[in-house]
């Protein structure tokens, strides 16, 4: 084919190039969601998922000008659309790469794997990201307009956040034009890759270490929800709860205290009256609905003289409780206007 | 005593205007209705009431001495099972009570509420009295983007406590039921008045006039266990005998300093850093130092007050006056073997 021959051609698919990539996005981005876990760490995706075509003049250069030696250059350039994304964490990276290759009515080829690039080259650090070629197993009907034909490539990168900022430093001036990789720039680069594959080893401690805190917060907050259900209806809100029980931590870990203290109390008798009580409140705060008010509760039954030491709201939110017991909470913290 | 759960249901309110220099005694005014507070309004209440006689509070148990027909306690009393026309005539009856009590044109005007209710796990039946004198004070609220101020001149029972004064009176039996005159012994009486801590004189109208108590357990002995405990918790603690010799002189300026009441809080408020809080008010708390207010009594303490002293391993005793103990004696090092402790003053004898 002539230049102008691929030229025309790439044109005129190149609008149905789009509607499949953003098909693609969105497929994908679906399997990837129900497969990785955005944990604490906000957005599963850094970057908003997205997709491009390349543009006509780029592809030319690389069809024709790079070197590259293809027979034929129109099918072999398997980039012609390219969807992304962006995760924080190597294990959701993991994740993410699982559903794509189990992606149902596609077709997925590994075109580059880090890992085993780095089994056979363990003393190289570069360029690190997840590609793979997806293609339809069979014609793809989008809407009336376009029917994407079997076996047309889509490239789908994955990326954690640190291999994307290395390669958004680095893709355009090092690689593509090989001259400007001076050894300098190259040793500065490969030392930058190697800082963050480090970062992400270290991003991977923090991980299991929350995940290790989250399931222990996990089991109290079940157990006070099962506790709670047997006279009402919780409404967990991770930020206050799990904020309320930071806080409180320590103070059960000083009392060695154990939940099923708690679980006894509200069985018996006693805990009536504050049962109706926190029932009355949940109708209109939010804070009576976590399942922490439980143990907030029982703490200041049992412990009235070091609970204001580790509540992280106003005092205000915690005198009515302590009035509810009849104990008077401004002689304790010393904060009675008197 | 327990003062958990308390609810105010039937709440009549009175006022009861400030005493006219000249002498001329203005009568009350009375509420003709019984008020209706919402839940969120009758919560303050319940809290301004528990934050007072809770545990721990400076409340005082008291018990009844004045139990005459027209005394506030017999006209208390009948309020909790009567119907609203008669809580209301009948808590009338208190308020006069309390305008005779108050005879000096010092005290200022005042607001008084009367409720029945209940608490503690048996839902005992309650009469609170709460006197309560009104603030300046201002109120904001936000119209159309814009934030507008209200002066407020009749504010009452904010957390002030300075400003209310409560009198609780608890069913705990019912045998007088149904008599002409109730049983004071079928009542527990809680007080709370600051006036209580300093001198009891500017208290007395209240708790001895008007709700005719007085102190239900004798100080005596009760200031004798909060002496002795406090020792107890200073040898608990991990410290230098100069640090403990610093807690003693607090104990002893504490127990010295003009004051009627005493209590745990108001010791931890004035010597404790806030890090030791919590545990001082737990350890009392296990070893029985009253959570109320203790009327001082020294009279067993006395000859522990009067002397200091260090008592060393082998025998030597140092001794001195109690009285500025700090100034004259500072324990400047020690060890298992030696301790360095520097007198300020020279020998003048030695026997």
């Amino acid at each position: 084919m002539t230049e102008s021959e691929l030229r025309r051609r790439y044109e005129e698919e190149r609008p149905m190039y789009e509607v499949y990539g953003a098909y693609v996005r969105d497929t994908l981005k679906r399997e990837i969601e129900s497969a990785a876990d955005p944990g604490d760490f906000g957005q599963l995706f850094k970057i908003p998922p997205n997709y491009r075509t390349k543009k006509p003049k780029s592809f030319i250069e690389k069809a024709l000008y790079r070197d590259k030696g293809y027979e034929d250059p129109y099918e072999d350039i398997t980039d012609k659309v390219g969807v992304r994304f962006v995760v924080l964490l190597q294990s959701q990276l993991q994740d993410a790469a699982d559903a794509v290759e189990h992606a149902e009515g596609f077709e997925v080829e590994n075109s580059r794997d880090f890992e085993e690039e780095w089994r056979e080259n363990p003393a190289r650090f570069e360029y690190q990201s997840i590609h793979y070629i997806v293609r339809p197993e069979s014609d793809l009907k989008i809407d009336s307009e376009f029917t994407v034909p079997e076996g047309t490539p889509c490239e789908v990168q994955l990326r954690t956040l640190l291999q994307h900022a290395h390669s958004e430093l680095t893709h355009n001036t090092v690689y593509k034009p090989r001259l400007v990789a001076t050894p300098r720039v190259r040793r500065s680069v490969a030392k930058s890759m190697a800082l963050i594959e480090t970062t992400g080893d270290v991003f991977r401690s923090v991980e299991e270490e929350i995940q290790d805190m989250n399931k222990q917060y996990r089991y109290i907050n079940d157990r006070l929800s099962e506790i709670y259900e047997t006279f009402g209806t919780p409404e967990y809100e991770k930020r206050l709860n799990d904020f309320i029980l930071d806080e409180i931590k320590p103070l059960i870990e000083d009392i060695q205290f154990e939940l099923d203290e708690v679980e006894e109390f509200y069985k018996s008798d006693e805990s009536n009256s504050v049962v109706g009580y926190i029932q009355d409140r949940a109708e209109e705060s939010l804070l009576y609905r976590q399942p922490v008010i439980l143990l907030v509760v029982y703490l200041v039954k049992e412990h009235k003289f070091k609970v204001p030491d580790h509540w992280p709201l106003p005092d205000e939110d915690l005198r009515p409780i302590y009035s509810h017991f009849g104990y008077g909470l401004g002689p304790i913290t010393g904060s009675a206007v008197r | 005593m327990d003062l958990s759960n308390l609810r105010l249901n039937r709440i009549a309110v009175h006022y009861i205007p400030r005493k006219a220099a000249s002498g001329s005694n203005p009568d009350p005014e009375y509420g003709d209705e019984l008020i209706d507070l919402g839940q969120n309004a009758r919560d303050i209440l319940t809290q301004r009431v528990t934050e007072v006689l809770g545990n721990p509070s400076f409340s005082v148990e008291m018990e009844i001495r004045e139990d005459g027909s027209q005394s506030t306690f017999q006209q208390s009393a009948p309020l909790i099972r009567a119907n609203e026309q008669n809580f209301l005539e009948g808590s009338r009856a208190i308020a006069d009570n309390l305008n005779d009590a108050q005879q000096r044109s010092n005290i200022p005007a005042s607001v008084l509420l009367i409720a029945s209710g209940n608490v503690g796990a048996a839902q005992n039946n309650v009469i609170a009295i709460v006197k309560a004198e009104t603030q300046d004070g201002f109120s904001f609220y936000t119209a159309e983007g814009d934030i507008r101020v209200e002066f407020i001149n009749d504010l009452f029972l904010t957390r002030d406590q300075k400003l209310y004064k409560v009198g609780l009176l608890i069913e705990t039996d019912e045998e007088s039921v149904g008599e002409e005159l109730r049983s004071s012994s079928d009542f527990d009486v809680l007080v709370y008045d600051s006036n209580l801590r300093r001198s009891s004189d500017a208290a007395k109208y209240f708790y001895r006039t008007f709700l005719g108590c007085d102190y239900a357990r004798s100080g005596k002995q009760l200031t004798k266990e909060f002496f002795n405990r406090h020792q107890d918790y200073f040898d608990t603690l991990d410290i230098s005998s100069e640090e403990r010799k610093d807690l003693n002189t607090h104990l002893y300026s504490y127990l010295k300093s003009e004051r009627d009441l005493i209590h745990t809080t108001e010791f931890a408020d004035e010597y404790l850093p806030d890090e030791q809080r919590a545990s001082y008010l737990e350890f009392m708390g296990e070893h029985n130092v009253p959570e109320r207010g203790i009327e001082k009594d020294l009279s067993l303490v006395e000859s522990s007050l009067r002397n200091r002293r260090i008592r060393f391993a082998n025998g030597v005793t140092l001794q001195a006056k109690a009285e500025n103990f700090d100034e004259k004696v500072e324990v400047e090092e020690e060890e298992t073997e030696s301790t360095l402790i520097r007198v300020f003053g020279e020998i003048q004898e030695q026997t």
